[in-house]
C-alpha cells in the first residue's frame, strides 16, 4: 500500500474515522494503531508480518528483562541478544545473497571453483527501518535513558506505526512512546500543517517520477554518454532521490500530524549545504543521528580514532542502504569527504566563515558537485557503470549535441531540482499556514498536479532499503 | 484518555470535511487542466497517446443508437479489427441487407472485451432488439501471460476498464485486488484519463515540437522524421476530404478509421512503404515478442475465460455468433510449433465452451506480407478490403450451407 495510491487514502480515511470517532479509550486506540499498521504492512506481503511482530515482541521482552535486572553481565547479554537478533534478521534477509555472491567471487578469483549461489530470499519491506527503530528501544533501556514499557501495545504501536514503518524517518522509541502515552488530539494548526505536508509530499513525488525518465535513460544506457547526457542524467537522479525520499517523509509527517503525532523532520534543504559536514546535518537526519548516537559515539566518537570512526560509520551507513558494493563505495566516498572536510576546517578555520553570499553560493555549488558525484555511485548498477558515467561527465568519449529537446530536458531537470527545494521551503513557512486564503489554494494545486501528472503506485526509491 | 472530547471530535470532523473539499477542488483543477491539454492537442496525436480510450468514449456515446438498429452486424475485436475491417466493404459483399459496425479497439485484451460485450449486450437488452450477427475476433497475443505483465499495457487497459466499470464490477475487482479496484475508481474520477497519457501529451507538446528559429543547433536526424512528415500529409488530406471534426469512433463510418482517400493515396503509400521497412518490422517483432509473447503464445487462462464470457455475452443478444482469428503476417509473425499447438488448443476450448464456430483465417493463403502495414495489422489499401470481403463471403457461404442443410429432406 503506497502513499501515492487511492487504496492508501481509502485506508487512511477509514483508519482516521475509526481512530478519532470509534476507538474511545487509549488502549483501544493503541491496539487500533497496531492492527491498522499490520494491515498496512501485510498489504505488501502478509508473510512479512510475523517477522515484524517477532522482532518487536522479542525486543519488548528483552527490554522488560533489562529493566528488571541489576546484574550488568546479564544486562549486556540481553542487549547482545537484541542486537544479534535484529542485525541477524537484517543480515539474513538483506545481505545473505550479497555475502554469498561476494564470497563466491572472491573464491573464484583465488582459483576455488564452487557452484554459484542459487538461493533468493524475500526482502521484507522496511526491514532496515523497523529493525533500527526496535533496536534503539533496547539500547535506550539498557542505557537507562528510557523506562521499559510493561504492556506491549504502546511499544508495538510505536514500532509499527504505519506512516513511518516502511521508509522512515527512523523514529526512536524515545520520541514516539511518550506521544503514545499521552495520545493528544491534534490541534487545528497541526491539521493545517499536516495537509500542507501531504500535498507538498505528493507534489514532490510527482516531480521525482518525472525526473526518473532522464535518470533512467542515463543509468540504463549501455553505450558511452556525452557530457550533456551524463550531467542531465546525474542531476535528474540527484533531484529524483531527494524529491522521492523527502516527498515520502513529508507525507508520513503529514499523515501522523492528522492523527495527532509529531514526527521529527528528516531533511533540511540538503542541496543548499555549504560543506559535506553540513550536508549530513541536512540529509536523512534520522539515519545520520541514529548512526551517530548508536555507532559513531560507541566507537569512540571524536575521541581517539575520530577519522577511523567516521569512515566505519559511513561505510556501514552505505551498506545499510543496500546489499551492493556500490552502496559501500558511496558510504566510503562520503566518509572520505567528511574526513577531508574536518581536516581542512582544522587546518584552515577560516573555511568555516562565509564572508559573503557569493562565497556561500560557491560553497553550495561545490558541495552539490561532490554530492552529485556520490549519487552516481549510489545509482549505478556497478562500479564500471558508475565510472563510465563519471567519465561522461568529465572526459566524455562522445561529443554533446545541444539540440533543443536535449537542452530543454536539462533545463527541466534543473527546474525540478529547484522546485523540490522551493516546495520544501514552502512547507516550512509558518506564515503560509496562518493564512488560510493562501494555504488551501496551495494545497489544492499541489494535489491537483499529483492527481493529473503523478504516476499512481510508482514505487518509492527508499522502499528497497 | 477516555472518550474523545467534543472539541477534538469537532477538529476531527472538520479535518475530514476540509480533506473532502480539498479532494473535490484538486479533482476539479486537474480535470480542467487535462481538458485544456486535450483540447489543444491534435486529435490524431491524442488518439495515439491515449491508446484509443477516446475511441471507446465516443463509441459508448453512440451505443444506444446503434443498439436500436435493425440487422446490425457487430464486428468486435482489438486494433486488428479496428484497422482491418471496413463495414462498407463487408456490406457490399454480404449479399443481404445489414448494417455493419467496426467495434475494434486498440489495446483491448479479452478481459476488456468481456466488459465491453456486457455493455453492448445491456444496450441491446434495453432496446429489446438482437443483432443479426456478432463476429468476435480473438487476438492471441492479447491473451498471453506476458501481455498481462507489461506495465504500459496494464495502465492503458486500466483506463479503458475504468471507463467501462460499474459499481458491481468495482466490487468484484475489489474482492480480487483492492489496489486495482481503488485505482480504477480513481481513474473513473479523473474522467478516464490516465496520468500516463497526460505526461505523454505534455512530453509531446514540450519536447517534440520544433526548436525556436533562433536556436543555433539543428535537430538531430530523427529516424522517423520522414514517416512523421507523410503522416502529417495524410492528416491534411483527410481533413480536406472530411471537412468535419472526425470523432475517434466515427458513427458516420460506423467505426471505420479511414486514412486512405484519393487525396491521400500518394502520402499513404509512401508512409506505408516506410512503416513496413524490414528494419522497422524487425524491431517491432522483437518488441511484440518481449511484451506479448507473440510467437510462443503462452496463454493466460483467466484471459481465455474472459474471452469465452465475451462471446457468451454477445451471443445472448445476437441471432448468430462466430469467433474470428484475424490473418497473421506470414513473413513476420509465424508462431513456433508449440505456439501453434497452444493456439489450436485454446480455439478448440473456445468453440467447445461457447458453441460459436471459429473462423480461423490466421494462415489463410490469400493474405501475404504485402497486405500488412506492420507485424500484426492489415493495411488499408489491400488488407482491409480483403478481410472485409472474406468475412462477408464466409458468413454468406456458411449461411448457404445451413440453409441447404435445413432444407434437405
Amino acid at each position: 500500500m503506497l502513499f501515492n495510491t487511492a487504496l492508501f487514502w481509502l485506508f487512511f480515511a477509514a483508519f482516521f474515522v475509526a481512530f478519532h470517532f470509534a476507538a474511545r479509550t487509549r488502549v483501544a486506540k493503541l491496539w487500533l494503531v497496531v492492527a491498522g499498521s499490520l494491515i498496512f504492512y501485510g498489504a505488501w506481503d502478509v508473510r512479512c508480518v510475523p517477522l515484524l511482530l517477532g522482532t518487536a515482541l522479542l525486543d519488548f521482552w528483552i527490554a522488560l528483562r533489562l529493566s528488571r535486572s541489576e546484574d550488568e553481565r546479564r544486562r549486556r547479554l540481553l542487549l547482545g541478544l537484541s542486537i544479534a537478533a535484529n542485525l541477524g534478521v537484517l543480515g539474513f534477509f538483506k545481505y545473505a545473497r550479497f555475502f554469498a555472491d561476494s564470497a563466491h567471487g572472491l573464491l573464484g578469483a583465488l582459483g576455488v571453483s564452487l557452484p554459484e549461489p542459487a538461493f533468493s530470499l524475500l526482502l521484507p519491506a522496511g526491514i532496515s527501518f523497523y529493525t533500527f527503530q526496535s533496536m534503539s528501544y533496547t539500547i535506550d533501556v539498557y542505557r537507562r535513558e528510557l523506562p521499559a514499557r510493561a504492556r506491549p501495545e504502546e511499544f508495538l504501536a510505536a514500532v509499527s506505526f504505519f506512516p513511518h514503518l516502511v521508509a522512515g524517518p527512523i523514529i526512536r522509541a524515545s520520541v514516539l512512546l511518550p506521544q503514545f502515552e499521552q495520545l493528544e488530539a491534534p490541534r487545528w494548526e497541526q491539521v493545517r500543517r499536516g495537509y500542507l505536508l501531504i500535498a507538498v509530499g505528493l507534489f514532490k513525488k510527482t516531480v521525482a517520477d518525472l525526473l526518473a525518465a532522464p535518470s533512467d535513460a542515463l543509468f540504463r544506457a549501455t553505450g558511452p554518454a556525452s557530457a550533456l547526457e551524463a550531467w542531465t542524467g546525474a542531476l535528474a537522479f540527484t533531484g529524483q532521490i531527494y524529491a522521492d525520499f523527502s516527498g515520502y517523509t513529508d507525507i508520513a509527517l503529514g499523515v501522523a500530524l492528522l492523527l495527532g503525532f509529531v514526527l521529527p523532520p528528516n531533511f533540511d534543504l540538503p542541496y543548499l549545504a555549504t560543506s559535506p559536514i553540513d550536508f549530513w546535518r541536512r540529509w536523512h537526519l534520522s539515519l545520520s543521528t541514529w548512526l551517530r548516537d548508536y555507532l559513531y559515539i560507541p566507537l569512540g566518537g571524536n575521541r581517539g580514532h575520530r577519522y577511523r570512526n567516521l569512515i566505519i560509520t559511513m561505510l556501514l551507513g552505505g551498506l545499510w542502504h543496500g546489499a551492493s558494493w556500490t552502496f559501500v563505495l558511496w558510504g566510503l566516498y562520503h566518509g572520505l569527504l567528511l574526513v577531508a572536510a574536518h581536516v581542512l576546517v582544522g587546518r584552515f578555520p577560516a573555511l568555516k566563515e562565509t564572508p559573503s553570499a557569493a562565497v556561500r553560493w560557491l560553497k553550495r555549488l561545490g558541495t552539490l558537485y561532490l554530492v552529485v558525484l556520490g549519487w552516481v555511485l549510489f545509482r549505478a548498477e556497478s562500479l564500471p557503470a558508475a565510472l563510465e558515467v563519471l567519465r561522461g561527465m568529465h572526459a566524455p568519449a562522445v561529443a554533446s549535441t545541444f539540440t533543443w529537446p536535449a537542452v530543454l530536458t536539462l533545463l527541466f531537470v534543473v527546474a525540478g531540482l529547484v522546485l523540490c527545494h522551493a516546495a520544501s521551503a514552502l512547507a516550512e513557512r509558518t506564515e503560509l499556514r496562518q493564512r488560510p486564503w493562501a494555504l488551501w489554494p496551495v494545497v489544492a494545486t499541489c494535489l491537483a498536479v499529483a492527481l493529473a501528472v503523478g504516476t499512481p503506485g510508482h514505487s518509492f526509491i527508499y522502499f528497497q532499503f | 484518555m477516555t472518550a474523545p472530547s467534543p472539541s477534538s471530535a469537532r477538529i476531527a470532523a472538520r479535518t475530514l470535511g476540509v480533506g473532502l473539499a480539498l479532494l473535490v477542488a484538486a479533482l476539479g483543477l486537474s480535470r480542467g487542466f487535462i481538458a485544456l491539454i486535450e483540447r489543444t492537442t491534435p486529435p490524431e496525436t491524442r488518439a495515439h497517446l491515449t491508446e484509443g480510450s477516446g475511441r471507446l468514449v465516443d463509441f459508448l456515446e453512440a451505443l444506444p443508437e446503434l443498439a436500436g438498429r435493425e440487422e446490425a452486424v457487430l464486428v468486435f475485436g482489438s486494433s486488428l479489427i479496428q484497422h482491418g475491417f471496413s463495414p462498407e466493404t463487408f456490406e457490399q459483399h454480404l449479399g443481404a441487407p445489414a448494417t455493419a459496425y467496426n467495434l475494434g479497439f486498440p489495446g483491448v485484451d479479452p478481459e476488456l472485451q468481456a466488459l465491453l460485450a456486457r455493455r453492448v449486450a445491456g444496450a441491446f437488452e434495453r432496446t429489446g432488439r438482437r443483432a443479426r450477427l456478432s463476429l468476435v475476433e480473438f487476438t492471441p497475443f492479447q491473451a498471453t501471460l506476458a501481455r498481462g505483465r507489461a506495465q504500459a499495457f496494464r495502465e492503458h487497459a486500466a483506463v479503458k476498464k475504468a471507463l467501462l466499470a460499474d459499481p458491481v464490477l468495482l466490487v468484484q475487482v475489489a474482492q480480487r485486488s483492492p489496489e486495482e479496484a481503488s485505482h480504477l475508481g480513481a481513474l473513473w474520477l479523473m474522467g478516464g484519463t490516465s496520468p500516463l497519457a497526460v505526461t505523454s501529451l505534455l512530453e509531446h507538446r514540450l519536447l517534440e515540437g520544433p526548436a525556436p528559429s533562433w536556436w543555433p543547433v539543428p535537430p538531430a536526424q530523427e529516424p522517423d522524421l520522414e514517416r512523421k512528415a507523410w503522416v502529417a500529409r495524410i492528416h491534411e488530406g483527410r481533413a480536406t476530404v472530411e471537412r468535419r471534426q472526425v470523432p475517434e469512433w466515427d458513427p458516420l463510418r460506423r467505426g471505420e478509421v479511414r486514412w486512405l482517400f484519393d487525396e491521400t493515396r500518394e502520402a499513404y503509400t509512401a508512409w506505408a512503404r516506410l512503416r513496413s521497412a524490414p528494419e522497422v518490422l524487425e524491431a517491432e517483432r522483437q518488441w511484440r515478442v518481449e511484451t506479448s509473447d507473440l510467437l510462443e503464445l503462452r496463454f493466460d487462462e483467466q484471459q481465455v475465460r474472459a474471452f469465452i464470457e465475451a462471446v457468451r455475452a454477445l451471443a445472448s443478444v445476437s441471432r448468430e455468433t462466430r469467433v474470428v482469428v484475424a490473418p497473421r503476417n506470414p513473413a513476420w509473425n509465424p508462431p513456433t510449433p508449440e505456439g501453434r499447438a497452444r493456439l489450436a488448443a485454446v480455439l478448440a476450448l473456445i468453440e467447445r465452451e461457447t458453441g460459436a464456430p471459429v473462423m480461423d483465417l490466421a494462415e489463410s493463403p490469400e493474405f501475404g506480407a504485402e497486405d500488412f502495414i506492420d507485424v500484426t495489422h492489415l493495411n488499408e489499401s489491400s488488407g482491409r478490403p480483403k478481410l472485409s470481403r472474406r468475412l462477408a463471403e464466409e458468413v454468406s457461404r456458411r449461411r448457404g450451407q445451413n440453409t441447404a442443410r435445413d432444407g434437405a429432406p
